[in-house]
């Protein structure tokens, strides 16, 4: 019931949920483009490729705890429980935001369907869910959103994967994925392991939310000016002056190598609130969405998070530690943002691989109840 | 072959040929008006439904079943069972007719949903509990839509059938058009191909809970008269606090948002991370705790909120291992007083003693009822369900009677005597009754019967309207009887009730309440036997103190070191046979003590043995033997009532 409508005092407000007096029916399961070999080579080269090592010296027995934004067909928490789950019996335990599956829906139907078939899978915990919950949500510490969040976590690997991502988001907004980010880095202060972190966001000039874009390449700015080095390492990776950059005037390759980096540097800088970490952004992957961008306008950034244990400090020593070395994290950001892999040069250089692609996503998509025997002709299309 | 099972073929056959591009729609059927208002709703509360549904996965063989909440909110709520699924056959079957369940009836062994060989067992021989037509429709009570994703081992397709259900009518015309079908519903029905052939089970997802349902899952009545300005409500005393533990709240004008403390484990008995067995173990070490916090008789209506009461709830009246043991496999050696109930009416209970690590199980052969469910685990959200009984290691109490007193009986009646038609069948159940010195939380005083293991009455505290006055003592008594065979006949529709008129509720009821009457026998026979030998420790002490005292005194004016005093004897008649010792001092006691009375206290004994250290003393000194017999009771008199004086 709203306020508005206790104020009125309707005595039938509250007593009726939906009207509408039709069960939820079926929906159509056609391609989409994410089901592209592309988004396969990031599952496989930044989801499991990235996440087995951090795995690798934990005991079986401990849970892999993954947060995301799956959307109705589960393809990513498929291929990991597959990967890094079913061989080794290690328990699965999942949290997913999906606004878009709507209770009573179709979607939420098809939703339901799938975590039905993922949840009868061995080893997946029983407290795992999807809820139908905006991602932005859990910048309020409030909200069931939140909440969820705190029962489930802190997470192994947290998969930001929206539709624009970053891009079109203010920060000024009052609940903005930034903000969300930001409570989700500091719920990770309690992880003592290494994790992952996945974004997945459009850039692209005029693409990004113009006060977003401005705070973000400030921030990469400060670098400039107060790194030894960090002006040096930008010549060598872009063409602009660095000092002076402004994302208006520069090229499309120097933008995405721009964004990518202060993206990365954001998060490192968040990362450091709570407690220490020494931040890697281990991989960016990059594709173009729009055919008509001249360079890849959508990119992937997994960025690996090593939680520093801190020994306690010793009053008598002269020595002040320095835990992070935030200069060289921003250099190294900035190579690994420049050094980016452009999956569509990738794929079309290496038919083998492209294959192997695209025979595993054929895979998930039929357990995924696709009818696969299109999906060569679609892709052709 | 009939109308109906025709109509069951054709659906299964176009449910069978159904796609996501062609799905069946048709509605829900009933086959009576009256069971079409039956299956609108016949449960008071949200926890009967979530039951029956759990029934249902029992009887399906699941070994698992996971009900999710997303609590505090409780928009959705998601019941997931590992059974075995339901076939387009028994689907159509069930959407056909809806509350006639096929379960028990050979319709239930043709469908696969029952045993070959006994229509009453599952398919892998469980004793069926529930009743899937009503029960799948008691989901009617919590929201009008709701899914139902179900597959069978070995079919390499799902079936999901999408519900609407409608609300009945009165209106005889707006029900149906068809005088014979009554329609509850629409129901949209597809296959989803499936590539994990082997999996089996069934999911029912509920969407959009009716707003009732919501707030009572979300406890909305109590936090608003705890909110409100003056902190009552009718029937709610002023200053009403939120209880002890719960699972926090909503918004009251958004529902995405939390009341309060962020954290959501800062009201709950169990922690972040903690696995869920060890989290219901939790809440129900914390029910026990209250005990020494300060609420001697913790209340479950008082501690809790309703979710958290639902699911203990729903721990009593399912399958399910006990929390902490089941008390017929606990090695019990010297840990409780145990008796037998013999079946024999009117016999008294006998006491048996267990060896070191042995059980009443295999000592006595009795208890293989209580181990029903488990093979059956029930998740709710954090919480893995267990029956919430304790039996050991209760907190200490300043009763006498330290230990509980258990006791063990099994019961099987033919009433080979009286006609099948009067009977209703054999009646078999075994049983336990638990004396202890309390019994927490008070919710637990009472009787729960369990039919197969299950139960939806949970402990009737009036021990099935047993009438003796014995408030106290019945406190004190908590008490399962498992039934293996007959009784559920007597269960009401919504199976919370009995029949109390059934034969077999009669029997049971007579059963109980001659074993209350054992029970009261045997624990105030157990509490006088330790209240006596308590008073005897305590007399032995003081009379070995008082005898020194009289014998130093004699030993030093005779100079005997070898010498003991005379005794003393109070005798009720003067004329009374003379002792067997030579040297004794006798006397009338009703002189000396008064009218007898029946009740004598310990202090009454204590000033017996300080007189007879006084006559002891004064003989020493040769007083005694210068008064005659009536000087001596008259002083003796007068000492008693000296002594009594001042020891009050």
């Amino acid at each position: 019931m709203t306020r508005d409508s206790a104020v009125r005092g309707d005595p039938i407000e509250g007593i009726f949920g939906d009207l509408k007096y039709a069960a939820p029916s079926t929906a159509l399961k056609e391609f989409k483009p994410w089901h592209k070999p592309r988004k396969q080579f990031v599952r496989r080269n930044q989801l499991v490729a990235l996440l087995q090592p951090l795995l690798s010296n934990r005991v079986v027995t401990d849970p892999l705890r993954y947060l995301g934004l799956p959307g109705t067909d589960l393809l990513d928490l498929r291929y990991l429980h597959e990967k890094l789950c079913n061989e080794c019996d290690r328990p699965f335990k999942f949290l997913g935001f999906s606004r878009a599956a709507k209770p009573g829906s179709a979607a939420h139907v098809q939703l339901s369907i799938s975590l039905d078939e993922v949840r009868r899978l061995p080893n997946v915990d029983t407290q795992s869910d999807v809820i139908h919950e905006d991602f932005r949500c859990l910048s309020d510490r409030n909200s069931v959103a939140w909440s969820y969040a705190r029962r489930l976590g802190p997470f192994d690997v947290i998969n930001v994967d929206l539709c624009d991502g970053l891009a079109s988001e203010s920060p000024h907004n009052s609940e903005s994925i930034y903000d969300a980010l930001a409570i989700l880095l500091a719920l990770q202060s309690r992880n003592s392991n290494p994790w992952l972190l996945l974004i997945t966001t459009r850039i692209g000039r005029g693409m990004f939310d113009a006060r977003a874009e401005r705070l973000l390449v400030e921030h990469f700015r400060q670098n400039v000016s107060s790194c030894d080095g960090f002006a040096e390492a930008c010549g060598h990776v872009l063409d602009a002056n660095a000092e002076a950059i402004d994302p208006a005037d520069c090229n499309e390759a120097d933008l995405l190598t721009l964004m990518t980096a202060a993206i990365g540097k954001w998060l490192s800088m968040l990362a450091q609130v709570q407690s220490p970490n020494a931040v890697e952004l281990a991989r960016t992957e990059g594709y173009r969405v729009y055919p008509a961008s001249n360079v890849e306008d959508l990119v992937s950034l997994a960025l690996r998070f090593d939680p520093i244990i801190e020994a306690p400090v010793n009053p008598l020593s002269p020595a002040k530690r320095k835990l992070v070395d935030e200069c060289k994290s921003a250099k190294d950001i900035l190579r690994s943002a420049s050094s980016r892999n452009n999956v569509d040069v990738i794929l079309e250089e290496c038919p083998a691989l492209n294959e192997e692609l695209i025979v595993e996503t054929m895979n998930l998509l039929a357990k995924a109840r696709y009818d696969v025997s299109g999906y060569r002709a679609w892709l052709a299309s | 072959m009939n109308r109906e099972t025709n109509a069951d073929v054709e659906l299964s056959t176009r449910i069978r040929a159904s796609t996501d591009r062609s799905p069946v729609k048709t509605q829900l059927q009933t086959d009576d008006r009256v069971l079409a208002r039956v299956t609108d709703g016949i449960y008071r509360q949200p926890v009967s439904a979530i039951r029956e549904l759990v029934s249902n996965a029992y009887d399906a063989d699941a070994t698992q079943v996971v009900v999710r909440t997303d609590r505090p909110r409780f928009q959705t709520l998601t019941v997931d069972d590992d059974g075995n699924g339901m076939t387009p056959d028994v689907l159509a079957h069930l959407l056909q007719h809806i509350g006639g369940s096929a379960k028990r009836m050979p319709e239930g062994s043709r469908l696969g949903i029952a045993s070959r060989a006994d229509p009453t067992r599952s398919p892998a021989g469980r004793k069926l509990i529930g009743k899937i037509g009503i029960g799948l429709f008691s989901v009617s009570q919590l929201t009008q839509t709701f899914q139902i994703i179900t597959k069978t081992s070995g079919d390499p397709y799902r079936t999901v059938a999408s519900v609407v259900l409608r609300q009945f009518s009165d209106e005889a015309g707006l029900a149906s058009d068809d005088p014979e079908n009554h329609e509850s519903g629409l129901v949209t029905i597809w296959r989803e191909p499936a590539s994990d052939k082997d999996a089996h089970g069934t999911s029912i997802v509920l969407t959009g809970l009716r707003k009732p349902t919501r707030d009572t899952l979300q406890s909305r009545d109590l936090w608003a008269a705890i909110d409100s300005d003056h902190g009552i409500e009718e029937g709610m005393p002023r200053g009403l606090v939120p209880p002890r533990f719960n699972i926090g709240r909503v918004r009251p004008g958004d529902s995405n948002l939390i009341e309060g403390d962020v954290d959501p484990y800062g009201s709950l008995p169990w922690n972040h991370g903690d696995h869920p067995n060890d989290a219901f173990a939790g809440l129900v070490k914390a029910v026990w705790a209250q005990v020494l916090e300060g609420t001697p008789n913790p209340q479950i209506e008082r501690v809790f909120d309703y979710y958290l009461r639902m699911v203990w709830q729903l721990s009593l009246s399912i399958p399910a291992p006990y929390v902490s043991g089941n008390p017929f496999e606990l090695p019990l050696h010297g840990r409780l007083h145990l008796y037998e109930m013999p079946q024999a009416a009117g016999a008294p209970p006998t006491e048996f003693h267990l060896n070191a690590g042995e059980s009443i199980r295999a000592d006595r052969s009795i208890g293989s009822a209580s181990g029903i469910g488990d093979d059956f685990t029930v998740f709710v959200d954090d919480l893995e369900l267990a029956r919430p009984l304790m039996f050991d290691e209760l907190p200490k109490t300043r009763h006498a009677v330290k230990k509980p007193i258990f006791f063990v009986g099994r019961c099987r009646e033919e009433f080979a005597s009286v006609p099948a038609e009067f009977s209703g069948g054999p009646l078999e159940f075994e049983a336990y009754l638990m004396w202890a010195p309390k019994i927490a939380p008070t919710e637990h005083q009472g009787v729960l019967v369990r039919i197969h293991g299950s139960s939806g009455t949970l402990f009737d505290p009036t021990f099935l309207r047993y009438q003796v006055s014995e408030q106290t003592r019945l406190r004190q008594i908590s008490c399962e009887i498992f039934v293996t065979e007959g009784l559920e006949s007597a269960l009401n529709i919504d199976r919370e009730s009995f029949n109390y008129a059934h034969p077999h509720a009669v029997y049971i009821t007579n059963w109980l309440h001659a074993s209350l009457r054992r029970v009261a026998t045997v624990q105030k026979r157990i509490a006088a036997e330790i209240r006596a030998a308590e008073r005897e420790a305590i007399a032995t002490g003081h009379a070995a103190e008082l005898s020194k005292i009289a014998s130093e005194a004699w030993r030093d004016e005779r100079d005997d070191p070898g010498g003991e005093p005379p005794s003393v004897q109070f005798d009720a008649e003067s004329g009374s046979p003379a002792s067997e010792e030579s040297e004794v001092y006798r006397f009338n006691r009703d002189r000396v003590f008064g009218e007898s009375v029946s009740r004598r206290t310990i202090a009454d004994d204590s000033n017996e043995r300080k007189l007879r250290a006084v006559i002891q003393l004064l003989a020493a000194y040769g007083i005694i033997e210068t008064l005659t017999n009536r000087q001596q009771e008259r002083l003796l008199a007068g000492l008693r009532r000296i002594l009594e004086t001042s020891s009050q």
